[in-house]
């Protein structure tokens, strides 16, 4: 019977196989046919038929999958293959508990089986279903007590633990977990590494460090063995670090260090723990005691709420600061009194290792900086004697490390956070002994790429030192204008690297460019806009270095940013897919540009962006649960942990849910042009008005803030309270869009229940109030009740759409501040709250809530009400319209003036242009230097697309009204004898038809603006084109003329190409607007 | 002057210092975790004391019999960090482990264009075993050398006899 069995099998798989491999070619209709083929010889075939409802699922027909697998299912199948290709299409349904399910019942019919006994539990693992994973994991270790089963339980019970939502039950899972091994440890059955790993994990999470040290050091220690070197050691001396057993911590570090003497952690650890022995009790848990206050000082800046909060994720001490002020005192208590100062041991100890070092060839950097590090932390500690007499003076060893590194990249950047500790009074005689460093030429142009390494150096630690603080805006200009000289002057110098390498003169663009940004009043307050004349400059310089220097993402960041600030989103797009950004860059780096082309209108762009961000994160599950699989099998059940953090991180991206809601905001408005076409958008999007569930508390920040290079002070990089002012920004705004799509939503649904009440057939109601799963209600009046559920929720939403904006009013009357380079662009609500917009849609939502409230209750609501709304709602549209209209001139006007002004004194300075640098530099000064430069065609670009949004929005809710209205229009027209339909004042149609003629006639009016603005910068844009853009001087040592045309015609194009978007959505409205004629 | 540890999760936040280089491949998540699931111990991180990513080696370690090595997935260090021997350490903790694992040898591809690559492995000790044909895709395709370096359990180095002829990619065991 066996033989014959595996015949069929063998045979059954020859048939299969062309499917498969079909659908692995992606043809899936291929793939259909050839699973019919299989069918008709074997109907029953179960793997064929899911096999065919995996390809018809892949072919978007997603009930009949659901109906071949749901007939398949009812047979509870045995067999691998057809309990496989079920897993692969749950997975694809989205419905990965139907896995659990499939696998119960297999496991219930074969309970000896192992195999499919463990593919239930990696289906509970899918599922994160802990309680039953350890169940089915006990089940297996007692069919086959292999040692990795018992370690899935044990496992299960951790995450049991860790995810538990109260402390108690997170303390018994944890106790429970490490029970299970301490019983296996007794006996003797611990085998793997991978075992040892996950016991100290149990051990660790719960605080246990003194249990963790003596797995270490015992019998159990030896079974690490697959780790690196230095791992047992790590570990012990992260122990007595949480122990405050500072002395054995300082003595493994101490060791670690004499074996590797370049890794930095044994340094801080080693340092840290010598403080502590010697009663300087670390203030902070910081590991970085002189850290600066910048976000770019190393803190991850995750978790909105708890900013600070990310130490434990560096894997090191901090925490521990009871402990250890309690045991250091008695550790160190010996120490003290009998032998001399540990930090004088310390001192000379770490100065052996520098000394040591020194002879290498190449000598490594960390022995130099350890030094350092001990110095920085004494002068931290106020003792500055202490710190001269064992380390030498503070600027003496920068200055010598400079002396030796100053020619790598690095150096900046490894001694950047001692410098605060620098004494104000010594900066001067500090940097000009730097400057002595620098081999120049006679023209004081760097000798070669070491020289340029260490004038950049110089530079930077200027810059950082607070030197570039008092200049001027004149004077910032000047200096980005000798920076960019040098850039030119080196250029040659590097020519023979390869293009794949990072130029090294690229820095001093980037320093230049802050220098200009800053002179061009980029974040010097809130009433000035920055000067677009100096945008375009920088704009042409960077253009300029990313040609020499195609590697340097740091040099395309900024220049995103640049044309951001010019609303040019038709190019930041180009420098943009230059990043070439995937997958998870798509959330850290997202904030450059996603919102921003959707704010400048650039549809288009802000599309494909958000398509693949959304791409990413749905897979997000999918990506992640196989790995989570893996840990269980290979057994790096540490991980797992980790992986589930990491998984919920990114699924409560505060990015994701903002693209998410305006990709929807998207849909519903930007190219919606009837009614229909809007009931058809919202029901494709699966908005559930009555509840949101985003997990508020739980949104996390995911942006990269520390990738982009700056040397400002401390003070003037990124704080932490602008990075939390602007988080609030956002989730305040994520709410407004929420709330308005949940509102959107129920006027549909609304609408449509009414509209099926007035059809009055029996099968509507019944199919309206079954596709309505939560009316589990009296099913007399189902109908009617459901619909005045609905009218309640639109009602409940208007109301706190309406408070969320109120609680908004501080937004609006702030302007947005402008956060450092570095720092993410200003938080859209500053803009949108001032364009009081809310209003319109609240207005609107009144509007319906009377409409149907006429039409429902039989007392006809008077016209006065409704008169009343629609005055209020005129207004807020007048007032959103004159204010757009306004805008929309005052901005292109003012690019255009701009031109001209320029254009101005292009000709002025023909007449004298015997000094071009000189006059050129005046030139940006006066334009600086303009107490306010006209505001951005940006602004005007992001008011026009959040007042087309929400005329979108007004229009859909007006074409609810609509058809509530139009029946009965119709019936009345028609004279119907139906008495019970309800009575409305004729006064309501009339009010409603007119406000729709005046609200048509404004945003007639509106387009027209708009195809006017159009016309003349297409007039201006040809005009500049013909003359070569000769009125925009973007010279410099670097750029020239050419660079004038290509950038300028690049500017205005990408306005047009707004205008053209914008006019297009707008003319959309109108269109929509005006079919709602009753 | 670098804190080498295990990679973790979080680290993909903020690694694009070193992964906007357009030669570091940014990958799928299911790559990254694949990896830190299978084979965590090989996937190590370069940090700099302000906590930044300066560079990460992910490997693996496969193969049958004779055949069983170590095998590097990817180097990467940030442009501002090279040329400071970060490689080279973090490739000895690679080597370190794939001893421990008992493996023959140590490989890896690189672009035949990557002069700057091919000269540091060199330095460190591994040779160009075969010339793998249009390896990389790309317009043009581009050719991979193999290169590898014996561990002491390959005690006459035998994983490391250049072959004579170029072998396609479909050939690679």
């Amino acid at each position: 019977m066996a033989g014959k069995a595996h015949v069929d099998d063998s045979v059954i798989e020859r048939r299969l196989r062309p499917i498969y491999e079909w659908l692995d070619a992606g043809n899936n209709k291929k793939a259909v046919q050839e699973a019919d083929k299989v069918l008709k010889k074997q109907a029953s075939l179960p793997c064929a038929r899911v096999l065919k409802g995996l390809a018809l699922l892949r072919l978007g027909k997603r009930d009949e999958c659901e109906g071949l697998v749901a007939a398949v299912v009812k047979e509870a199948p045995t067999d691998e293959a057809t309990l496989q290709a079920l897993t692969i299409c749950f997975r694809e349904l989205h419905q990965p508990e139907q896995i659990c399910r499939v696998y119960e019942t297999a496991t219930k019919k074969e309970p000896g089986n192992e195999e499919l006994l463990s593919h239930l539990f990696m289906a509970y693992v899918r599922v994160s279903n802990y309680r039953n994973q350890h169940q089915t994991a006990m089940r297996l270790f007692k069919l086959k007590p292999k040692n990795p089963y018992y370690f899935w339980a044990v496992m299960s019970h951790v995450m049991q633990g860790v995810k538990s939502g109260d402390q108690k039950g997170r303390e018994v899972s944890l106790l429970l977990a490490e029970r299970m091994v301490n019983n296996f440890v007794k006996e003797g059955k611990i085998e793997a590494e991978a075992e040892v790993l996950t016991y100290l994990h149990i051990l660790e999470t719960q605080g246990k460090y003194a249990e963790a040290l003596s797995v270490v050091e015992g019998e159990l220690g030896n079974k690490v063995v697959h780790q690196p070197g230095n791992f047992l050691r790590l570990k012990r001396a992260t122990y007595h670090t949480h122990l405050g057993q500072w002395q054995a911590a300082a003595d493994v570090y101490r060791d670690l260090i004499k074996d590797e003497h370049d890794n930095w952690q044994h340094y801080v650890g080693y340092i840290r723990a010598v403080m502590e022995i010697s009663g300087r009790h670390s203030p902070t848990h910081s590991l970085n005691p002189p850290s600066s206050t910048g976000v770019c000082s190393g803190s991850d800046n995750s978790s909105i709420s708890g900013f600070g909060g990310s130490d434990n994720s560096t894997g090191g001490c901090g925490g521990s600061d009871k402990s250890s002020v309690s045991n250091g005192g008695e550790d160190s208590g010996c120490d003290t009194c009998d032998k001399e100062d540990p930090v004088v041991t310390a001192a000379a100890h770490l100065a052996a290792v520098r000394k040591a070092a020194s002879t290498q060839e190449y000598p490594d950097r960390g022995p130099f900086l350890g030094l350092i590090h001990l110095a920085s932390t004494l002068h931290h500690h106020g003792d500055h004697t202490l710190s001269d007499t064992l380390c030498g003076d503070l600027m003496e060893l920068l200055l010598s490390y400079i002396t030796s590194y100053g020619d790598k990249m690095c150096c900046y950047a490894d001694i950047t956070q001692y410098l605060p500790n620098l004494p104000q009074e010594r900066i001067a005689p500090f940097l000009e002994k730097v400057e002595g460093l620098v081999n120049r030429r006679e023209d004081g142009v760097p000798l070669d790429v070491k020289a340029m390494y260490r004038d950049l150096c110089l530079v930077q630690l200027s810059r950082a030192l607070g030197q570039h603080e008092q200049l001027t805006p004149q004077e910032h200009i000047q200096l980005a204008d000798s920076l960019v000289d040098r850039y030119s002057q080196t250029l040659e110098l590097t020519s023979h690297m390869a293009e794949t390498d990072i130029r090294p003169g690229d820095a001093y663009l980037l320093l230049a460019a802050h220098s200009y940004l800053r002179g061009a009043g980029v974040r010097e307050g809130d009433t000035t806009h920055p000067n677009p004349h100096v945008l375009l400059r920088v704009a042409a310089i960077l253009e300029q270095g990313i040609g020499a220097s195609r590697a340097n993402f740091q040099l395309k960041l900024l220049l995103i940013k640049v044309y951001n600030m010019l609303g040019a989103s038709e190019i930041s797009h180009a420098v943009y897919e230059k990043c070439d950004l995937k997958h998870i860059q798509l959330d850290t780096l997202g904030h450059t540009l996603a919102l921003q082309a959707l704010d400048a209108a650039n549809y288009t762009a802000a599309a494909d962006i958000f398509s693949a961000t959304l791409k990413f994160f749905m897979a997000n599950y999918k990506d992640t649960s196989d790995p989570l699989i893996s840990s269980y099998k290979y057994g790096s059940l540490t991980r797992i942990p980790e992986f589930v953090e990491f998984r919920e991180r990114l699924s409560n991206s505060l990015h994701f849910a903002t693209v998410t809601a305006e990709q929807m905001l998207l849909d519903i408005t930007n190219e919606i042009s009837s009614h229909s076409q809007l009931v058809e958008a919202v029901s494709q999007l699966d908005i559930d008005p009555a509840t949101d569930k985003t997990c508020w508390d739980d949104l996390r920040d995911n942006r990269d803030l520390r990738v982009m290079d700056t040397w400002d002070p401390p003070h003037r990089q990124l704080q932490e309270v602008e990075v939390n002012a602007n988080v609030s920004g956002e989730v305040s705004l994520l709410k407004l869009r929420n709330l308005t799509l949940r509102l959107v939503a129920a006027a549909c649904r609304l609408t449509s229940h009414s509209s099926s009440n007035k059809a009055s057939t029996r099968d509507h109601q019944h199919r309206s109030s079954s596709t309505k799963k939560d009316s589990n209600s009296e099913c007399v009046n189902g109908e009617t009740s459901s619909a005045t559920d609905d009218a309640t929720l639109l009602a409940d939403l208007t109301t706190r759409l309406h408070q969320e904006s109120q609680s908004c009013a501080q937004y609006r009357a702030s302007s947005s501040p402008q956060l450092p380079l570095q720092g993410p662009d200003p938080s859209r609500i500053h803009l949108y709250a001032s364009c009081n917009l809310v209003g319109v849609i609240v207005r609107h939502s009144e509007v319906l809530q009377q409409v149907h409230k006429s039409c429902t209750q039989s007392q006809g609501v008077s016209g006065e009400v409704l008169k009343a709304a629609k005055g209020e709602v005129e207004a807020a549209v007048a007032a959103g319209l004159a204010e757009a209209q306004q805008l929309a001139v005052a901005t292109l006007v003012a690019a255009c003036s701009k031109e001209s002004a320029a254009e101005g004194e292009a000709t002025q300075r023909e007449t004298n242009n015997d000094n071009t640098f000189d006059s050129l530099s005046s030139d940006l000064s006066k334009l600086s230097l303009a107490t306010s430069s006209p505001p951005l065609p940006r602004h005007g670009l992001e008011r026009l697309h959040h007042l087309a949004q929400t005329l979108g929005v007004a229009a859909a809710l007006l074409g609810c009204c609509h058809s509530l209205l139009r029946p009965i229009k119709a019936s009345t027209s028609k004279k119907n004898k139906k008495r019970k339909d309800p009575v409305i004042t004729p006064g309501v149609m009339t009010e409603f038809s007119s406000y729709l003629t005046t609200l048509s006639s404004q945003i007639h009016q509106l387009k027209e603006a708009l195809s006017t603005q159009h016309k003349a910068v297409k007039a201006a844009q040809e005009q500049h084109t013909k003359e070569e853009y000769i009125c925009l001087d973007l010279t410099s040592p670097l750029t020239g003329p050419e660079d004038a045309k290509t950038i300028g015609s690049q500017v205005e194009l990408s306005y047009l190409k707004s205008l053209e978007r914008l006019t297009a959505s707008i003319a959309n409205k109108l269109k929509y607007i005006s079919s709602l004629r009753l | 002057m670098t804190t080498l540890r295990p990679f973790r999760c979080e680290d993909m936040f903020h690694f694009n210092n070193v992964n906007l280089d357009p030669l570091t491949e940014t990958y799928g998540l299911s790559f990254y975790l694949q990896y830190l699931a299978h084979w965590p111990e090989y996937f190590q991180v370069a940090e700099s004391p302000s906590g930044i990513v300066m560079g990460y080696i992910m490997g693996k370690a496969e193969g049958h019999g004779e055949n069983w090595h170590g095998h590097v997935t990817a180097l990467t260090v940030a442009p501002e960090y090279r040329r400071l021997g970060l490689a080279r350490q973090l490739m000895d903790i690679l080597e370190d482990i794939s001893e421990k694992k008992r493996c023959f040898f140590v490989d890896l591809f690189v672009r035949v264009s990557n002069r700057v690559a091919i000269t540091m492995y060199k330095k460190l000790g591994y040779i160009v075993y075969r010339t793998v044909l249009q390896y990389y895709s790309g317009d043009p395709d581009e050719d991979a050398y193999d290169m590898r370096k014996a561990l002491s359990r390959d005690v006459y180095a035998q994983s490391v006899v250049p072959l004579t002829h170029p072998v396609r990619p479909e050939d690679i065991e």
